[in-house]
């Protein structure tokens, strides 16, 4: 389990967290969405251990990550948006680093590699973005850790990859891993997130399940326009509407239109979530 | 079973091997090319005399311990940056962080690679050549080893016909003086440039340098009257010398010989250490 307590961060005088308390619990995927700059990466940095909290605690099965203790490494994975490149074959790059991390699998590497049709004899820096990233997913997922910390995982892959993703991940992790996914790419993760986690400057606007989300929102895809939407949008077919959930009827929840919604009523959705 | 999160032989064991090959993937090439520097050189004094029309002409020993200082000099400046650097880099560097070695282990292995490893290669490749060199080269009679003792031996006996003060002061001056004198040098020149790869994002060696002559100065401020303190009295010398007393002399010569090698030796320890503790506090706090 992962407890941030009063998490505070800044570069310089710049304040970039503040006051950011959460728990991220054993068997979850989740997704940290938030806009442009308010510390989706830096959160992720900290997390992993590579960079130290300014304020407040972050604590993984009691241990502090940027102590960078060999207990906790060996049980985490952070996969940067910007991958290296290092001059290596991906199966030699595997088999020398993987080795650290005790859980590492090298069939289950050579496995992920051919499911995202990946040759593993290529040298990395010859790679392109996608096939460098698929690489280091798979490398992430072969290493079998219970955290994983992955950001914008889906960036710079093409169509086929990004399905290939969701079931990998879906299908490789473990039933007892924290997985946390800061992504934009909202689609790319619909099915498989949850619960959400929308960061706002400084604050945590939103951190709940799917069903706690229907269960305070109702998302409406009818063609028919209603009054009192917190949210509307058009789109191809008819429209999508957010409202309060006050019949407690169960709807799909449409994680992009609830950024939007959260985006738009910053305080209500934080009022209707903090109760 | 509890992972021990400062050290453990098997999975030290393990980084030190993939540290190695890590550095073997980034500095190999140049680590090759510096070491035939020597050879390069060799080669350049020869062909140009012989196209000069001045014949072929051999560099000497002197001559060939200095290419052999010179390319050392350039690997002390070349191989902390291209073995470890990279740690400054926030995409490669992180991934290093990441991995799952106890910051100590990365430390030994570090100190490992660039004061024991990679220096006995160098030193052992460059030997190695040079004995090859006066093997083949009829004109050549001495390997540079050989006749750097020889070169030894003959001061030695040259200052203890000269004088008796001088024969006392060679007895202080020796063989093993100058070995220990030299690794302990070029240790701290090789941790300066390595905590200067691991510390400046960019012109490492640049900064490192002007770091180096800014501490220096600063430092020989500060130690200038210490070292007066610890070598001793010169008014008596000057008296020794102005009276004739050789016995004096002698004494004093001794004294200070004896004063400032446990001077140096205590200096150059200090220094080893506290830029190992910098080294190790750098990669202890380093944030990406």
């Amino acid at each position: 389990m992962v407890s941030i307590n009063d998490l505070g961060f800044s570069y310089g005088n710049k304040l970039v967290l503040k006051n950011i308390t959460m728990t991220l619990e054993e068997g979850r995927i989740y997704g940290l969405l938030g806009e442009n700059g308010v510390g989706k990466t830096t959160l992720l940095s900290i997390l992993c251990g590579l960079k130290k909290p300014s304020a407040g605690s972050v604590l993984t099965d009691g241990r502090k990550p940027f102590d960078r203790e060999p207990a906790l490494l060996t049980e985490q994975y952070y996969l940067s948006d910007d991958n290296a490149s290092v001059h290596m074959k991906a199966v030699e790059y595997a088999k020398n680093y993987g080795k650290f991390w005790e859980k590492f699998e090298i069939s289950k590497f050579l496995e992920l590699m051919e499911i995202f049709e990946t040759d593993p004899q290529q040298m990395m820096d010859r790679m392109s973005t996608g096939q460098l990233k698929k690489t280091y997913i798979c490398f992430a997922l072969a290493c079998n850790t219970r955290y994983l910390y992955m950001d914008e995982p889906t960036n710079g892959l093409d169509i086929p990859s990004k399905a290939q993703f969701r079931k990998a991940l879906a299908k490789y992790t473990r039933e007892d891993s924290v997985v946390l996914i800061s992504t934009h790419q909202v689609r790319d993760l619909e099915n498989i997130i949850d619960p959400i986690i929308i960061l706002d400057r400084q604050d945590v606007l939103l951190n709940a399940t799917l069903q706690e989300i229907s269960e305070k929102l109702y998302f409406d895809y009818s063609s028919e326009v209603k009054e009192g939407a917190l949210y509307s949008e058009l789109i191809p077919g008819g429209c999508i509407q957010v409202f309060n959930n006050t019949t407690g009827q169960e709807s799909k929840v449409s994680i992009e239109a609830l950024f939007n919604t959260a985006h738009k009523h910053k305080e209500l959705i934080k009022n209707v979530f903090s109760k | 079973m509890e992972t021990n999160n400062i050290f453990s032989f098997r999975r030290f064991g393990k980084y030190l091997v993939s540290d190695l090959k890590r550095c073997i993937a980034n500095f190999g090439l140049s680590f090759l090319v510096i070491s035939l520097t020597g050879l390069v050189c060799y080669l350049l004094v020869g062909v140009i005399s012989y196209v000069s029309g001045a014949g072929w002409v051999s560099s000497n020993a002197l001559a060939r311990s200095l290419y052999l200082w010179i390319a050392f000099a350039i690997l002390v400046v070349a191989m902390p940056n291209k073995c470890y650097g990279f740690i400054t880099d926030r995409k490669l560097g992180s991934n290093w962080l990441m991995l799952p070695v106890s910051t100590v282990e990365k430390f030994l292995s570090m100190l490992i690679n660039c004061l024991v490893i990679i220096p006995s290669a160098f030193f052992l490749c460059s030997f190695a050549i040079d004995w090859l060199i006066t093997a083949l080269d009829p004109q050549l009679h001495s390997t540079i080893i050989g006749s750097g003792m020889e070169l030894f031996d003959v001061i030695v006996a040259k200052a203890a016909e000269e004088s008796e003060v001088n024969a006392l002061l060679t007895n202080f001056i020796t063989e093993n003086n100058i070995i220990f004198s030299a690794i302990d040098d070029s240790m701290i020149l090789i941790l300066a440039f390595l905590l200067g790869a691991i510390l400046f994002k960019s012109q490492k060696a640049t900064k490192t340098i002007l770091a180096w002559f800014g501490i220096g100065t600063l430092l020989s401020i500060i130690l200038t009257p210490v070292a007066i303190m610890f070598v001793g009295n010169y008014d008596l010398a000057v008296n020794a010398l102005n009276s004739g007393d050789i016995e004096a002399v002698t004494t004093f010569a001794q004294d200070f010989i004896s004063s400032a090698m446990k001077f140096d030796t205590i200096f150059d320890v200090t220094l080893l250490l506290g830029m190992e503790a910098a080294i190790f506090m750098r990669l202890k706090t380093i944030k990406h």
